[in-house]
């Protein structure tokens, strides 16, 4: 019996950094076990000309369940040499073993008159991902409305896109886009778009085609509006209630539309009648997260939390507790079990967080949290994905942690996958 | 009974989750006594007496450790309402045995009649050498000998000014090939606003160009060197400088590599792109370190780590691990870490912590001996720099200097503790 116990002294004390001077690190401990590493490019255009990926947080990783990954970017020729695509590469987590299996890179569309893109919002449901933004869309030579859809299975990934070749509805901001599911059918808003005034948008795809399913006028007096992305309930493929769009009308007021699985606009909110007090300037973009019993609750980092139950919504800033992170995206939270996320915390040092949600109560129970960084051994790449990349769990109990990183300088992302003990 | 409490003692200390708590406040009363600590001020007395206000940054500054004990502080300043400008070199040394710092004979590299500001520091042994600006005299370079707590050796050049424009305050390659020591400049030409290949050379008592300035078809001033921290035992990397990483015109903004060698030149030039690096219209930053085998490990890009083997550079970001240390031009936050192919560094803001590890120099892969809180040692104050100074010292490298430039004043804050990795 001692002897286990002094072997779990000797242990600890490693653990816990005395031997080496003292506690507290981000990088020294056996809280995550590395188990693979990849990095992969996100384009198939030639080497001959520098393959431009704008801003890292134009690319993306998803998670599409049962260690079905891919990574997108949508890369252009940065010279006078004109070429675009919308890139695709899948790779599986093996969920016994972690390691890492790269899938066949392919391009969801091509463009060969054309070389840019810009704003954009990414989200996904189930096997599924989707785009919405400005694009040297097919067929155009400058920055076009396009929205794309793809469906990734068996470590392959196909899919298309829909353009009307009009520019008139913009992405406004780069915000992670909300998805939902109705009737097998996945429907996806983009966070933030506007035509002078802000639109109720909204796409639909059925696995083989992509409809403007909504496409309005909103005649709001400010293009700044956000639909919020939604993280989806554990056992479910997408959020199925919809979410809330925060807006503003005349007079600086501003409003919810209480918004339903197709981003129908359900019920109309005043912020004000929440009790939430309101400044002359939009605040920024919630995170929404889906409980078991369907209700909703909204985390703002400005003003606090909203619960939305059917079209209803009430404040409970006052009773429920706030998440550890309130950013507005969806790829940072995996649900691993009823009411229960991991997710990676909002600031550095970022840790891995285990948490659960009363549904009833809304109160939060930390379960376990770790440093990332115990995986990436570097805070800059931890940092990197927590702001453009994703960090999501998968494996057979959810025991891999897999992070994903894109590079600030093209279309790469590079991949690490962990086994937590969380 | 007593073992199982502090089992529990230990597993409320090592936190929740199986990993290490955070939180670096969260264990008062463990701040370690430094062994010795002083401001080091570097320029002539003119400058850290006058009543005219002394204009410079602590981004001018720099912290050197050139080998047992003896170190130095390295800094260009001019003083504002009064024609003076120099860059000055301030030599110190740390015991051996007892981690005191002594403050040496200080000399000024260079001195002019005007200001004086951006640009780029590199040290390669006792040697140290700046390329800068200089309103009286030109863009050119300064550079010394730091040898027995004093400066000696001390050379100009100013010669093709227009070429030498710097264009950062980043560290930059360098190597030491027996007396000589070589610099590749972050600079451009000013009447076309385009980066050239240029290497300055210090033998000990001159400075010389010797490579170019030679167009390489530039498309920007913008063109990074990056620096390579040495192996244990060396000051100097000694198979590589590092890489120059610079943009074409023609293809427009493609980046290339050029893979820098030991004698002032370039031996190849590499588009990453063919390596499965993308790109965008800038080059890269980026730093490496050099392995016992000879081998170059770059991290760059914010995620790609890159392997010069011989002058030849391939990708192994798929397989190498990165290094707590940021992904910047800077690399007096990492020094040798008293053993082969082991280092110290200093990680990025905002939880600053010291970190000893390992990197395995066939397979890339890094082993965390250990970490501890820099504030274990240090209460805020003065600034930890991406541009200050950690290195191992003493006679079985028992000390751990940390020098953190200032801002307002024209020297560094030095402070020595002791070592506190045991593994």
């Amino acid at each position: 019996m001692s002897i286990p116990l002094i072997n779990e002294v000797a242990k600890l004390k490693i653990n816990s950094s005395s031997s080496s001077g003292g506690g507290g690190s981000q990088f020294f401990g056996d809280g995550i076990v590395s188990k693979d590493k990849a990095q992969y490019r996100l384009s198939n255009l030639s080497t001959s000309y520098p393959n431009n990926a704008g801003a890292s947080s134009y690319q993306r990783t998803f998670n599409h369940g049962g260690g079905q990954f891919s990574s997108a970017a949508i890369p252009f020729y940065g010279s006078s040499a004109t070429q675009t695509q919308f890139y695709v590469q899948p790779f599986t987590v093996n969920q016994t073993t972690g390691l890492i299996t790269q899938g066949s890179g392919t391009t969801i569309w091509t463009n060969g008159s054309g070389n840019c893109q810009s704003t954009m919002n990414w989200g996904s449901g189930g096997p599924h991902a989707f785009n919405f933004g400005q694009h040297c869309a097919p067929g155009y030579s400058g920055n076009t409305g396009i929205a794309t859809a793809y469906t990734v299975s068996g470590n392959s990934a196909s899919g298309t896109y829909y353009t009307d070749g009009s520019s008139g509805w913009p992405a406004n901001g780069n915000q992670d886009a909300a998805v939902c599911i109705s009737g097998g059918t996945y429907y996806f808003a983009p966070g933030n778009n506007y035509n002078g005034t802000p639109r109720n948008l909204a796409f639909s795809w059925n696995g083989s085609s992509i409809s403007r399913t909504r496409n309005n006028d909103l005649s709001y007096d400010t293009s700044t509006n956000y639909v919020s992305p939604i993280v989806r309930q554990f056992g479910n493929l997408a959020a199925t209630q919809g979410t809330l769009h925060l807006h503003r009308q005349s007079g600086a007021r501003q409003y919810f539309n209480v918004m339903g699985p197709t981003f129908n606009i359900q019920s109309t909110v005043t912020v004000s009648s929440l009790g939430i007090p309101i400044s002359t300037s939009m605040p920024s973009n919630m995170i929404g997260l889906e409980l078991s019993n369907g209700k909703q609750l909204f985390y703002s980092r400005q003003w606090g939390i909203v619960l939305r139950d059917g079209t209803s919504l009430s404040n409970v800033s006052g009773t429920a507790d706030y998440i550890p992170n309130m950013e507005a995206k969806e790829r940072h939270f995996t649900p691993v079990a009823a009411d229960t996320w991991i997710c990676m915390s909002e600031s550095s040092p970022r840790e891995l967080v285990k948490f659960s949600i009363n549904p009833t109560t809304y109160r939060v129970t930390i379960l376990g949290s770790v440093p990332i960084s115990l995986l990436t051994k570097s805070e800059s790449i931890s940092n990197s994905a927590a702001n453009e990349g994703g960090v999501f769990i998968t494996g057979s109990n959810n025991q891999f942690v897999v992070v994903a990183a894109h590079n600030t300088n093209g279309p790469n992302v590079n991949i690490m996958v962990g086994q937590h003990g969380l | 009974m007593s073992l199982i409490n502090e089992i529990a003692k230990l597993k409320a200390g090592a936190g929740s989750g199986g990993g290490a708590s955070l939180g670096n406040y969260s264990t008062p009363n463990t701040v370690e006594p430094l062994v010795a600590q002083d401001v080091i001020l570097a320029g002539s007395s003119a400058y850290t007496n006058s009543s005219y206000y002394v204009q410079s940054s602590a981004v001018y500054r720099r912290v050197f450790n050139h080998g047992g004990g003896q170190f130095s502080v390295a800094n260009r300043h001019y003083l504002s309402g009064s024609s003076q400008a120099q860059s000055y070199v301030q030599p110190f040394t740390v015991n051996q045995t007892n981690g005191s710092i002594s403050i040496g004979s200080g000399a000024a590299m260079f001195n002019g009649s005007s200001n004086i500001d951006t640009g780029t520091f590199a040290q390669a042994g006792n040697y140290v050498m700046t390329q800068h600006t200089s309103g009286s005299n030109g863009n050119g370079a300064s550079a010394c000998t730091v040898s027995g707590n004093s400066v000696s050796g001390v050379a100009t050049y100013f010669s093709n000014s227009s070429y030498l424009q710097p264009m950062s305050n980043n560290d930059t390659a360098s190597i030491r090939n027996g007396s000589t020591m070589y610099m590749y400049p972050q600079a451009y030409y000013t009447s076309t606003g385009t980066a050239h290949r240029m290497c300055l050379s210090y033998n000990g008592s001159s400075i010389s160009m010797v490579e170019g300035p030679n167009a390489m078809g530039s498309n920007t001033s913008t063109q990074y060197s990056w620096p390579i921290v040495p192996q244990f035992g060396q000051t100097s990397p000694t198979t590589s400088a590092g890489i120059r990483s610079w943009t074409s015109n023609s293809p427009g903004a493609l980046t290339y590599l050029d893979i820098l060698n030991t004698s002032g030149g370039y031996s190849s030039q590499v588009n990453p792109q063919t390596l499965g690096v993308g790109q965008q219209d800038s080059p890269y930053e980026g730093f490496g370190l050099e392995l016992s085998n000879g081998r170059q490990l770059l991290y760059c890009d914010q995620g790609t780590i890159l392997l010069n083997n011989g002058g030849t550079l391939s990708n192994v970001s798929g397989t190498a691990d990165y290094i707590p240390k940021s992904f910047n031009n800077f690399i007096g936050l990492m020094a040798p870490g008293g053993a082969t192919d082991t280092w110290i560094c200093v990680s990025q803001e905002p939880n600053r912590e010291l970190v000893k590890f390992y990197v395995n120099p066939t397979t890339y892969k890094v082993t965390i001996l250990g970490s501890v809180p820099l504030n274990k040692y240090i209460k805020g104050g003065i600034p930890v720099y991406e541009y200050g100074h950690i290195s191992m010292t003493g006679s079985s490298n028992q000390f751990i200097v940390l020098g953190r430039v200032m801002e307002g004043s024209p020297g560094a804050l030095v402070q020595v503790f002791n070592n506190p990795f045991t593994v």
